[in-house]
Protein backbone atom coordinates (compact mmCIF):
# COMPACT_ATOMS: atom_id res chain seq x y z
CA UNK A 1 0.00 0.00 0.00
CA UNK A 2 1.29 3.53 -0.80
CA UNK A 3 2.08 6.22 1.71
CA UNK A 4 -0.63 8.25 0.06
CA UNK A 5 -3.27 5.13 0.15
CA UNK A 6 -2.37 4.54 3.55
CA UNK A 7 -3.08 7.68 4.41
CA UNK A 8 -6.43 7.58 3.10
CA UNK A 9 -7.49 4.82 4.63
CA UNK A 10 -6.52 6.15 7.81
CA UNK A 11 -8.69 9.04 7.43
CA UNK A 12 -11.36 6.24 6.43
CA UNK A 13 -11.13 4.46 9.79
CA UNK A 14 -10.48 7.78 11.56
CA UNK A 15 -13.74 9.03 9.97
CA UNK A 16 -15.64 5.91 10.38
CA UNK A 17 -15.06 4.69 13.69
CA UNK A 18 -16.13 6.26 17.06
CA UNK A 19 -13.97 8.56 18.71
CA UNK A 20 -11.83 7.14 21.73
CA UNK A 21 -10.57 8.98 24.73
CA UNK A 22 -6.96 9.74 22.95
CA UNK A 23 -8.68 11.00 19.35
CA UNK A 24 -10.18 14.15 21.67
CA UNK A 25 -8.00 16.80 21.37
CA UNK A 26 -9.75 19.39 20.30
CA UNK A 27 -10.18 22.41 23.01
CA UNK A 28 -12.52 25.41 22.93
CA UNK A 29 -9.85 27.93 20.36
CA UNK A 30 -9.00 24.68 18.54
CA UNK A 31 -12.33 24.15 17.23
CA UNK A 32 -13.11 27.92 16.33
CA UNK A 33 -9.63 28.02 14.41
CA UNK A 34 -10.67 24.69 12.53
CA UNK A 35 -13.71 25.37 11.96
CA UNK A 36 -13.69 29.42 11.05
CA UNK A 37 -10.69 28.41 8.64
CA UNK A 38 -13.10 26.15 6.99
CA UNK A 39 -16.21 28.18 7.08
CA UNK A 40 -15.13 31.80 5.65
CA UNK A 41 -15.34 30.92 2.43
CA UNK A 42 -16.49 32.34 -0.95
CA UNK A 43 -19.98 30.91 -0.19
CA UNK A 44 -20.11 33.30 2.81
CA UNK A 45 -18.43 35.92 0.58
CA UNK A 46 -21.28 35.56 -2.03
CA UNK A 47 -24.07 35.48 0.43
CA UNK A 48 -22.99 39.13 1.76
CA UNK A 49 -22.52 39.99 -2.29
CA UNK A 50 -26.84 39.42 -2.07
CA UNK A 51 -27.48 40.87 0.91
CA UNK A 52 -25.59 43.80 0.19
CA UNK A 53 -27.34 44.31 -3.00
CA UNK A 54 -30.84 44.51 -1.39
CA UNK A 55 -30.23 46.33 1.64
CA UNK A 56 -28.56 49.19 3.60
CA UNK A 57 -25.08 48.69 4.88
CA UNK A 58 -26.47 49.08 8.66
CA UNK A 59 -30.04 46.93 7.41
CA UNK A 60 -27.33 44.44 6.23
CA UNK A 61 -25.78 43.89 9.44
CA UNK A 62 -28.75 43.22 11.36
CA UNK A 63 -30.20 40.75 8.96
CA UNK A 64 -26.24 39.10 8.21
CA UNK A 65 -25.65 38.43 12.21
CA UNK A 66 -29.62 37.73 13.18
CA UNK A 67 -29.97 35.40 9.96
CA UNK A 68 -26.60 33.21 10.60
CA UNK A 69 -27.05 33.45 14.53
CA UNK A 70 -30.64 31.75 15.48
CA UNK A 71 -30.53 29.14 12.98
CA UNK A 72 -27.23 28.34 13.97
CA UNK A 73 -28.66 28.11 17.52
CA UNK A 74 -31.49 25.89 16.77
CA UNK A 75 -29.60 23.83 15.22
CA UNK A 76 -25.96 23.65 17.36
CA UNK A 77 -27.43 21.53 19.96
CA UNK A 78 -27.16 18.43 17.83
CA UNK A 79 -23.32 18.58 18.41
CA UNK A 80 -23.69 17.13 21.85
CA UNK A 81 -24.52 14.02 19.96
CA UNK A 82 -21.43 13.97 18.37
CA UNK A 83 -19.53 15.08 20.88
CA UNK A 84 -20.65 12.68 23.43
CA UNK A 85 -20.88 9.16 21.26
CA UNK A 86 -18.34 9.78 18.73
CA UNK A 87 -19.49 9.72 16.06
CA UNK A 88 -19.86 11.71 12.51
CA UNK A 89 -22.93 13.03 11.25
CA UNK A 90 -23.39 10.50 8.44
CA UNK A 91 -23.64 7.54 11.49
CA UNK A 92 -25.35 9.98 14.32
CA UNK A 93 -28.28 11.01 12.21
CA UNK A 94 -28.90 7.16 11.91
CA UNK A 95 -30.91 7.03 14.72
CA UNK A 96 -33.57 9.95 13.65
CA UNK A 97 -33.29 8.89 10.00
CA UNK A 98 -32.96 5.11 9.77
CA UNK A 99 -29.88 3.85 8.07
CA UNK A 100 -31.09 4.02 4.86
CA UNK A 101 -32.06 7.57 5.60
CA UNK A 102 -29.26 8.42 6.82
CA UNK A 103 -27.61 7.36 3.67
CA UNK A 104 -30.06 9.45 1.55
CA UNK A 105 -28.87 12.37 3.95
CA UNK A 106 -25.90 12.15 2.53
CA UNK A 107 -26.90 12.08 -0.94
CA UNK A 108 -28.36 15.18 -0.18
CA UNK A 109 -25.07 16.87 1.37
CA UNK A 110 -23.52 15.45 -1.83
CA UNK A 111 -25.82 17.65 -3.69
CA UNK A 112 -25.28 20.51 -1.57
CA UNK A 113 -21.21 19.87 -1.68
CA UNK A 114 -21.54 19.55 -5.75
CA UNK A 115 -23.28 23.45 -5.98
CA UNK A 116 -20.75 24.79 -3.70
CA UNK A 117 -17.75 23.26 -5.45
CA UNK A 118 -19.27 24.30 -8.59
CA UNK A 119 -19.76 28.27 -7.13
CA UNK A 120 -16.03 28.17 -6.01
CA UNK A 121 -14.73 26.87 -9.27
CA UNK A 122 -16.98 29.24 -11.50
CA UNK A 123 -16.11 32.21 -9.31
CA UNK A 124 -12.29 31.42 -9.95
CA UNK A 125 -13.25 31.05 -13.62
CA UNK A 126 -14.51 34.24 -13.66
CA UNK A 127 -11.54 35.57 -11.53
CA UNK A 128 -8.80 34.18 -14.12
CA UNK A 129 -10.49 35.80 -16.98
CA UNK A 130 -10.54 38.86 -15.57
CA UNK A 131 -6.82 38.63 -15.63
CA UNK A 132 -6.83 37.33 -18.73
CA UNK A 133 -8.50 40.34 -20.23
CA UNK A 134 -5.47 42.69 -18.81
CA UNK A 135 -3.26 40.23 -19.98
CA UNK A 136 -5.01 40.89 -23.72
CA UNK A 137 -5.04 37.06 -24.06
CA UNK A 138 -8.00 36.47 -27.26
CA UNK A 139 -11.15 36.53 -26.79
CA UNK A 140 -12.28 32.94 -25.97
CA UNK A 141 -10.20 33.20 -22.88
CA UNK A 142 -11.85 37.29 -21.75
CA UNK A 143 -15.48 36.29 -22.26
CA UNK A 144 -17.50 35.24 -19.51
CA UNK A 145 -19.15 32.45 -21.65
CA UNK A 146 -16.60 30.81 -23.43
CA UNK A 147 -13.46 32.16 -20.42
CA UNK A 148 -15.26 31.34 -17.34
CA UNK A 149 -16.52 27.85 -18.16
CA UNK A 150 -12.98 26.95 -19.81
CA UNK A 151 -10.84 28.33 -16.51
CA UNK A 152 -13.24 26.81 -14.10
CA UNK A 153 -13.15 23.14 -15.81
CA UNK A 154 -9.10 23.26 -15.22
CA UNK A 155 -9.51 24.60 -11.83
CA UNK A 156 -12.19 21.44 -11.40
CA UNK A 157 -9.19 19.16 -12.82
CA UNK A 158 -6.49 20.47 -10.89
CA UNK A 159 -8.27 20.22 -7.38
CA UNK A 160 -9.11 16.76 -8.71
CA UNK A 161 -5.64 15.80 -8.85
CA UNK A 162 -4.81 17.20 -5.81
CA UNK A 163 -7.87 15.87 -3.76
CA UNK A 164 -6.98 12.32 -5.46
CA UNK A 165 -3.50 12.12 -3.87
CA UNK A 166 -5.05 12.47 -0.46
CA UNK A 167 -4.20 14.26 3.10
CA UNK A 168 -0.74 14.78 2.80
CA UNK A 169 -0.76 16.41 -0.72
CA UNK A 170 -4.02 18.50 0.68
CA UNK A 171 -2.52 20.01 3.85
CA UNK A 172 1.30 21.13 1.86
CA UNK A 173 -1.17 22.39 -0.51
CA UNK A 174 -3.55 24.30 2.39
CA UNK A 175 -0.57 26.11 3.74
CA UNK A 176 -0.85 28.14 0.67
CA UNK A 177 -4.76 28.38 0.28
CA UNK A 178 -6.28 29.31 3.94
CA UNK A 179 -3.57 31.82 4.35
CA UNK A 180 -4.76 33.16 0.62
CA UNK A 181 -8.42 33.71 1.45
CA UNK A 182 -7.65 35.39 5.00
CA UNK A 183 -5.34 37.57 3.39
CA UNK A 184 -7.54 38.64 0.56
CA UNK A 185 -10.67 39.63 3.74
CA UNK A 186 -8.32 41.51 5.73
CA UNK A 187 -6.88 43.13 2.75
CA UNK A 188 -10.12 44.10 1.20
CA UNK A 189 -11.72 44.97 5.01
CA UNK A 190 -8.31 47.86 5.20
CA UNK A 191 -9.49 49.16 1.46
CA UNK A 192 -12.84 49.32 2.47
CA UNK A 193 -12.31 50.92 6.16
CA UNK A 194 -9.45 53.02 4.88
CA UNK A 195 -10.09 53.97 1.13
CA UNK A 196 -13.76 54.43 1.07
CA UNK A 197 -15.06 55.15 4.85
CA UNK A 198 -17.35 53.44 6.97
CA UNK A 199 -19.81 57.21 6.83
CA UNK A 200 -19.14 56.65 3.06
CA UNK A 201 -20.44 53.02 3.01
CA UNK A 202 -23.34 53.35 5.44
CA UNK A 203 -24.70 56.05 3.12
CA UNK A 204 -25.20 54.22 0.39
CA UNK A 205 -28.02 52.63 -1.17
CA UNK A 206 -28.46 49.41 -2.26
CA UNK A 207 -28.41 48.98 -5.98
CA UNK A 208 -30.69 45.95 -6.75
CA UNK A 209 -33.61 46.28 -3.84
CA UNK A 210 -37.21 44.94 -4.22
CA UNK A 211 -40.00 48.35 -4.83
CA UNK A 212 -40.94 47.08 -1.34
CA UNK A 213 -38.22 47.27 0.92
CA UNK A 214 -39.60 44.87 3.86
CA UNK A 215 -39.70 41.96 0.91
CA UNK A 216 -35.60 43.09 0.50
CA UNK A 217 -35.02 43.12 4.36
CA UNK A 218 -37.06 39.78 4.52
CA UNK A 219 -35.37 38.20 1.29
CA UNK A 220 -32.11 39.20 2.39
CA UNK A 221 -32.83 37.55 6.06
CA UNK A 222 -34.10 34.22 4.15
CA UNK A 223 -30.91 33.81 2.28
CA UNK A 224 -28.62 34.43 5.41
CA UNK A 225 -30.92 31.85 7.22
CA UNK A 226 -29.84 29.42 4.45
CA UNK A 227 -26.52 29.80 5.25
CA UNK A 228 -27.06 29.28 8.87
CA UNK A 229 -28.84 25.88 8.55
CA UNK A 230 -26.54 25.03 5.85
CA UNK A 231 -23.62 24.62 8.59
CA UNK A 232 -26.16 20.86 9.35
CA UNK A 233 -23.96 18.18 7.76
CA UNK A 234 -20.86 19.72 8.87
CA UNK A 235 -21.37 19.53 12.61
CA UNK A 236 -20.06 16.27 12.95
CA UNK A 237 -16.50 16.23 11.74
CA UNK A 238 -14.73 18.11 14.27
CA UNK A 239 -17.26 18.34 17.52
CA UNK A 240 -16.69 14.40 17.79
CA UNK A 241 -13.47 15.03 18.54
CA UNK A 242 -14.04 17.89 21.25
CA UNK A 243 -12.33 17.20 25.06
CA UNK A 244 -16.25 18.37 25.85
CA UNK A 245 -19.46 18.91 24.74
CA UNK A 246 -19.41 22.28 26.24
CA UNK A 247 -16.54 23.53 23.92
CA UNK A 248 -17.63 21.24 21.00
CA UNK A 249 -21.19 23.70 21.41
CA UNK A 250 -20.10 26.79 22.13
CA UNK A 251 -17.20 26.46 19.30
CA UNK A 252 -19.77 25.71 16.68
CA UNK A 253 -21.73 28.51 17.76
CA UNK A 254 -19.02 31.03 17.76
CA UNK A 255 -17.48 29.71 14.85
CA UNK A 256 -20.30 29.24 12.41
CA UNK A 257 -23.06 31.43 14.24
CA UNK A 258 -20.53 34.69 14.59
CA UNK A 259 -16.69 34.62 13.41
CA UNK A 260 -17.49 34.05 9.86
CA UNK A 261 -20.30 36.19 9.20
CA UNK A 262 -17.27 38.81 9.35
CA UNK A 263 -16.63 37.43 5.00
CA UNK A 264 -20.42 37.80 4.84
CA UNK A 265 -20.76 41.24 6.25
CA UNK A 266 -17.77 42.35 4.07
CA UNK A 267 -19.46 40.57 1.45
CA UNK A 268 -22.33 42.90 2.00
CA UNK A 269 -19.91 45.97 2.20
CA UNK A 270 -17.93 45.82 -0.57
CA UNK A 271 -21.42 44.92 -2.75
CA UNK A 272 -22.56 48.07 -1.94
CA UNK A 273 -19.57 50.15 -2.69
CA UNK A 274 -19.32 48.58 -6.47
CA UNK A 275 -23.18 47.66 -7.01
CA UNK A 276 -22.40 44.28 -8.12
CA UNK A 277 -22.41 40.90 -6.24
CA UNK A 278 -19.81 39.07 -7.78
CA UNK A 279 -16.72 39.59 -6.15
CA UNK A 280 -14.57 39.21 -9.04
CA UNK A 281 -16.17 42.53 -9.73
CA UNK A 282 -14.54 44.13 -6.75
CA UNK A 283 -11.08 43.58 -6.99
CA UNK A 284 -10.52 45.94 -9.49
CA UNK A 285 -13.12 49.00 -8.65
CA UNK A 286 -12.04 48.36 -5.04
CA UNK A 287 -8.11 48.05 -5.45
CA UNK A 288 -7.38 48.90 -9.12
CA UNK A 289 -5.40 47.39 -11.11
CA UNK A 290 -2.34 45.82 -9.70
CA UNK A 291 -3.85 45.46 -6.16
CA UNK A 292 -7.24 44.12 -8.13
CA UNK A 293 -4.62 41.44 -9.85
CA UNK A 294 -3.26 40.39 -6.37
CA UNK A 295 -6.70 39.73 -5.17
CA UNK A 296 -8.24 38.01 -7.78
CA UNK A 297 -5.00 35.59 -7.69
CA UNK A 298 -5.94 35.10 -3.76
CA UNK A 299 -9.33 34.34 -4.32
CA UNK A 300 -8.70 32.23 -7.28
CA UNK A 301 -6.47 30.22 -4.99
CA UNK A 302 -8.82 30.49 -2.22
CA UNK A 303 -10.94 28.94 -4.11
CA UNK A 304 -9.01 26.20 -4.94
CA UNK A 305 -8.49 25.50 -1.62
CA UNK A 306 -12.33 25.31 -0.80
CA UNK A 307 -12.78 22.90 -3.13
CA UNK A 308 -10.14 20.68 -1.78
CA UNK A 309 -11.94 20.68 1.30
CA UNK A 310 -14.74 20.20 0.19
CA UNK A 311 -14.18 17.46 -2.30
CA UNK A 312 -12.19 15.56 0.16
CA UNK A 313 -14.66 15.93 2.60
CA UNK A 314 -17.48 14.47 -0.17
CA UNK A 315 -15.06 11.47 -0.49
CA UNK A 316 -14.11 10.69 2.60
CA UNK A 317 -18.11 10.79 3.72
CA UNK A 318 -18.52 8.77 1.31
CA UNK A 319 -16.43 6.12 2.80
CA UNK A 320 -17.72 6.74 5.93
CA UNK A 321 -21.15 5.80 4.47
CA UNK A 322 -19.54 2.85 2.18
CA UNK A 323 -16.45 1.81 3.59
CA UNK A 324 -16.18 -1.01 1.16
CA UNK A 325 -16.39 0.91 -1.55
CA UNK A 326 -12.68 2.25 -3.25
CA UNK A 327 -11.46 5.21 -3.35
CA UNK A 328 -11.94 5.91 -7.48
CA UNK A 329 -15.99 5.56 -6.61
CA UNK A 330 -15.97 8.38 -3.79
CA UNK A 331 -13.51 10.47 -5.99
CA UNK A 332 -16.09 9.82 -8.66
CA UNK A 333 -18.59 11.48 -6.59
CA UNK A 334 -17.24 14.98 -7.56
CA UNK A 335 -17.36 14.60 -11.26
CA UNK A 336 -21.17 15.77 -11.99
CA UNK A 337 -19.68 19.25 -10.56
CA UNK A 338 -18.81 19.35 -14.23
CA UNK A 339 -22.26 19.78 -15.98
CA UNK A 340 -22.32 22.71 -13.67
CA UNK A 341 -19.67 24.38 -14.75
CA UNK A 342 -20.34 24.57 -18.47
CA UNK A 343 -22.76 28.11 -18.30
CA UNK A 344 -23.35 30.71 -15.67
CA UNK A 345 -26.60 29.43 -15.42
CA UNK A 346 -26.07 27.72 -11.79
CA UNK A 347 -24.02 30.36 -10.58
CA UNK A 348 -25.87 33.14 -11.56
CA UNK A 349 -28.86 31.29 -9.47
CA UNK A 350 -26.83 31.22 -6.12
CA UNK A 351 -29.67 32.63 -4.64
CA UNK A 352 -32.64 30.33 -5.36
CA UNK A 353 -29.57 27.76 -4.58
CA UNK A 354 -28.93 28.45 -0.67
CA UNK A 355 -32.70 28.64 -0.25
CA UNK A 356 -33.29 25.65 -1.30
CA UNK A 357 -30.65 24.38 1.06
CA UNK A 358 -32.49 26.70 3.74
CA UNK A 359 -35.29 24.54 3.39
CA UNK A 360 -33.77 21.05 3.33
CA UNK A 361 -31.32 21.65 6.13
CA UNK A 362 -33.94 23.43 7.93
CA UNK A 363 -36.07 20.62 7.95
CA UNK A 364 -33.45 17.85 8.71
CA UNK A 365 -32.37 19.99 11.68
CA UNK A 366 -36.16 19.78 12.95
CA UNK A 367 -36.26 15.97 12.76
CA UNK A 368 -32.42 15.39 14.30
CA UNK A 369 -33.24 17.66 17.15
CA UNK A 370 -36.67 16.78 18.16
CA UNK A 371 -35.39 12.99 18.05
CA UNK A 372 -32.21 13.15 20.11
CA UNK A 373 -33.71 15.91 22.45
CA UNK A 374 -37.51 15.17 22.86
CA UNK A 375 -38.25 11.17 21.47
CA UNK A 376 -34.76 9.74 22.46
CA UNK A 377 -34.11 11.71 25.56
CA UNK A 378 -30.54 12.00 24.10
CA UNK A 379 -29.95 8.35 24.83
CA UNK A 380 -28.67 6.33 21.73
CA UNK A 381 -27.34 2.95 21.81
CA UNK A 382 -23.94 3.19 20.06
CA UNK A 383 -23.42 -0.41 18.56
CA UNK A 384 -27.20 -0.05 16.92
CA UNK A 385 -25.36 3.22 15.11
CA UNK A 386 -23.11 1.10 13.58
CA UNK A 387 -25.35 -2.32 13.33
CA UNK A 388 -27.40 -2.05 10.43
CA UNK A 389 -29.89 -4.36 10.99
CA UNK A 390 -30.06 -2.76 14.37
CA UNK A 391 -32.74 -0.49 16.09
CA UNK A 392 -32.89 2.10 13.89
CA UNK A 393 -33.62 0.19 10.79
CA UNK A 394 -37.46 1.38 11.18
CA UNK A 395 -39.25 0.46 7.68
CA UNK A 396 -37.13 -0.80 4.76
CA UNK A 397 -34.20 1.49 6.71
CA UNK A 398 -35.61 4.73 6.71
CA UNK A 399 -37.87 6.16 9.56
CA UNK A 400 -41.54 6.88 8.61
CA UNK A 401 -41.56 9.94 10.82
CA UNK A 402 -39.00 11.35 9.41
CA UNK A 403 -40.50 11.17 5.53
CA UNK A 404 -43.74 12.62 7.02
CA UNK A 405 -42.12 15.36 8.78
CA UNK A 406 -40.33 16.15 5.50
CA UNK A 407 -43.41 16.45 3.85
CA UNK A 408 -44.96 18.60 6.27
CA UNK A 409 -42.18 20.72 6.38
CA UNK A 410 -41.84 20.77 2.70
CA UNK A 411 -45.24 22.17 2.52
CA UNK A 412 -45.18 24.73 5.07
CA UNK A 413 -41.65 26.03 3.50
CA UNK A 414 -43.47 26.52 -0.02
CA UNK A 415 -46.38 27.91 1.07
CA UNK A 416 -44.59 30.26 2.61
CA UNK A 417 -41.68 30.64 -0.24
CA UNK A 418 -40.74 29.56 -3.79
CA UNK A 419 -37.22 29.97 -3.63
CA UNK A 420 -37.50 28.97 -7.39
CA UNK A 421 -39.76 31.47 -8.81
CA UNK A 422 -39.00 34.28 -5.90
CA UNK A 423 -42.93 34.26 -5.03
CA UNK A 424 -43.58 34.64 -1.51
CA UNK A 425 -47.17 34.56 0.92
CA UNK A 426 -47.62 37.58 2.96
CA UNK A 427 -47.05 35.34 6.02
CA UNK A 428 -43.37 35.47 4.84
CA UNK A 429 -43.02 39.02 5.45
CA UNK A 430 -43.35 38.19 9.57
CA UNK A 431 -42.22 34.80 9.93
CA UNK A 432 -39.65 34.35 7.10
CA UNK A 433 -39.57 30.35 5.77
CA UNK A 434 -37.05 28.49 6.74
CA UNK A 435 -37.32 28.97 10.72
CA UNK A 436 -41.35 27.89 10.31
CA UNK A 437 -40.20 25.16 8.93
CA UNK A 438 -37.71 24.00 11.47
CA UNK A 439 -40.21 24.12 14.00
CA UNK A 440 -43.21 22.48 11.72
CA UNK A 441 -41.03 19.21 11.01
CA UNK A 442 -39.85 19.44 14.81
CA UNK A 443 -43.22 19.28 16.03
CA UNK A 444 -44.42 16.59 13.41
CA UNK A 445 -41.39 14.34 14.19
CA UNK A 446 -42.22 14.50 17.93
CA UNK A 447 -46.12 13.88 17.23
CA UNK A 448 -45.52 11.15 14.86
CA UNK A 449 -42.92 9.56 16.26
CA UNK A 450 -44.75 9.19 19.72
CA UNK A 451 -48.15 8.84 18.67
CA UNK A 452 -48.10 6.85 15.18
CA UNK A 453 -44.83 5.57 14.31
CA UNK A 454 -43.97 4.73 17.14
CA UNK A 455 -41.09 2.07 17.42
CA UNK A 456 -39.59 0.14 20.53
CA UNK A 457 -36.87 2.07 20.31
CA UNK A 458 -38.47 5.61 20.63
CA UNK A 459 -40.90 3.94 23.40
CA UNK A 460 -38.37 3.11 26.39
CA UNK A 461 -35.83 5.79 25.90
CA UNK A 462 -33.87 4.22 29.46
CA UNK A 463 -32.96 1.23 28.01
CA UNK A 464 -32.10 2.72 24.32
CA UNK A 465 -28.26 2.70 25.11
CA UNK A 466 -27.99 -0.94 25.45
CA UNK A 467 -28.25 -3.19 22.64
CA UNK A 468 -31.89 -4.02 21.29
CA UNK A 469 -33.04 -6.17 18.13
CA UNK A 470 -37.04 -5.13 18.36
CA UNK A 471 -37.89 -2.29 15.86
CA UNK A 472 -41.77 -3.32 15.45
CA UNK A 473 -43.77 0.31 15.46
CA UNK A 474 -46.88 0.02 17.35
CA UNK B 1 -23.60 -7.08 11.01
CA UNK B 2 -20.44 -5.97 12.95
CA UNK B 3 -19.78 -9.92 13.78
CA UNK B 4 -20.07 -10.59 10.44
CA UNK B 5 -18.39 -7.78 9.05
CA UNK B 6 -15.13 -9.09 11.52
CA UNK B 7 -15.04 -11.86 9.48
CA UNK B 8 -14.55 -9.96 5.70
CA UNK B 9 -12.12 -11.75 3.36
CA UNK B 10 -10.79 -7.86 2.97
CA UNK B 11 -8.40 -7.02 5.44
CA UNK B 12 -9.24 -3.02 5.65
CA UNK B 13 -12.73 -4.09 6.30
CA UNK B 14 -11.53 -6.92 8.84
CA UNK B 15 -9.70 -3.94 10.55
CA UNK B 16 -12.12 -1.30 10.72
CA UNK B 17 -15.04 -3.58 12.04
CA UNK B 18 -12.94 -5.60 14.42
CA UNK B 19 -11.17 -2.09 16.18
CA UNK B 20 -15.23 -1.15 15.74
CA UNK B 21 -16.47 -3.82 17.93
CA UNK B 22 -13.56 -3.22 20.84
CA UNK B 23 -14.39 0.37 21.00
CA UNK B 24 -18.23 -0.11 21.09
CA UNK B 25 -17.29 -2.69 24.13
CA UNK B 26 -15.50 -0.09 25.48
CA UNK B 27 -17.85 2.82 25.17
CA UNK B 28 -20.70 0.65 26.87
CA UNK B 29 -18.75 -0.39 29.60
CA UNK B 30 -17.59 3.15 30.49
CA UNK B 31 -20.20 5.48 28.75
CA UNK B 32 -18.78 8.85 27.38
CA UNK B 33 -15.82 10.10 28.44
CA UNK B 34 -16.66 13.78 27.52
CA UNK B 35 -17.78 16.10 30.31
CA UNK B 36 -21.32 16.77 29.49
CA UNK B 37 -23.03 19.80 29.53
CA UNK B 38 -26.05 21.67 31.21
CA UNK B 39 -28.83 24.03 29.97
CA UNK B 40 -27.12 26.56 32.21
CA UNK B 41 -23.78 26.19 29.89
CA UNK B 42 -26.25 27.87 26.90
CA UNK B 43 -27.26 31.52 28.79
CA UNK B 44 -24.75 33.39 26.72
CA UNK B 45 -25.53 32.27 23.75
CA UNK B 46 -29.02 33.08 24.10
CA UNK B 47 -28.09 36.43 25.62
CA UNK B 48 -26.18 37.01 22.70
CA UNK B 49 -29.52 36.18 20.20
CA UNK B 50 -31.52 38.70 22.48
CA UNK B 51 -29.14 41.24 21.66
CA UNK B 52 -28.35 40.86 17.90
CA UNK B 53 -32.72 40.64 17.91
CA UNK B 54 -32.58 43.74 19.58
CA UNK B 55 -30.22 45.18 17.03
CA UNK B 56 -32.67 43.82 14.00
CA UNK B 57 -35.87 45.05 15.69
CA UNK B 58 -34.44 48.56 16.39
CA UNK B 59 -33.00 48.80 12.72
CA UNK B 60 -36.41 47.75 11.05
CA UNK B 61 -38.62 50.11 13.73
Amino acid sequence: MSKENSAISKDVAFGFLPAQKSDRVFGFWDLVLIQVGIGISCICILVGGYTGMLLSAKEAIASILFGNALPFLLIAPIILLFARYGVDTFIGFRSALGYLGSNIFYFIFMFLTIGYMSIAFFMAGQALVKIASVAGLPEFFTSRTTGAPFFAIIIFAIVFFITFQGPLVMRKFNLLGVPAILLMTLGLIALLMFGQGLDKIFSLSPAESYEDHARSMITALEINIGLGFSWLPYLGQYSRLAKSEKSAFKAGFFSYGIIVNVAVILGALAALVVASLDPTDWMFAIGGTWIGIIGLLLLTLGNITAGTFLMYSQAISFKTVFPKKSWSVAMATAIPTVLLLLSASFYDAFGSFITVISYIMAIFGGIVISDFFFVKKQKVSIRDLYDTNGSYYYWKGVNPSAIVSFIVGTAVYWSLYNPVLDTSSSLFYYISAGIPAYFAAGICYYISAKYFFSYSVDRDTSKSSLPSKSNNAV
Amino acid sequence: MIEKNMMSTDAFVRNLYTDLHERIEHYEKEESDTKKMGIVDVVPELAIIGVISAFLLFVIF
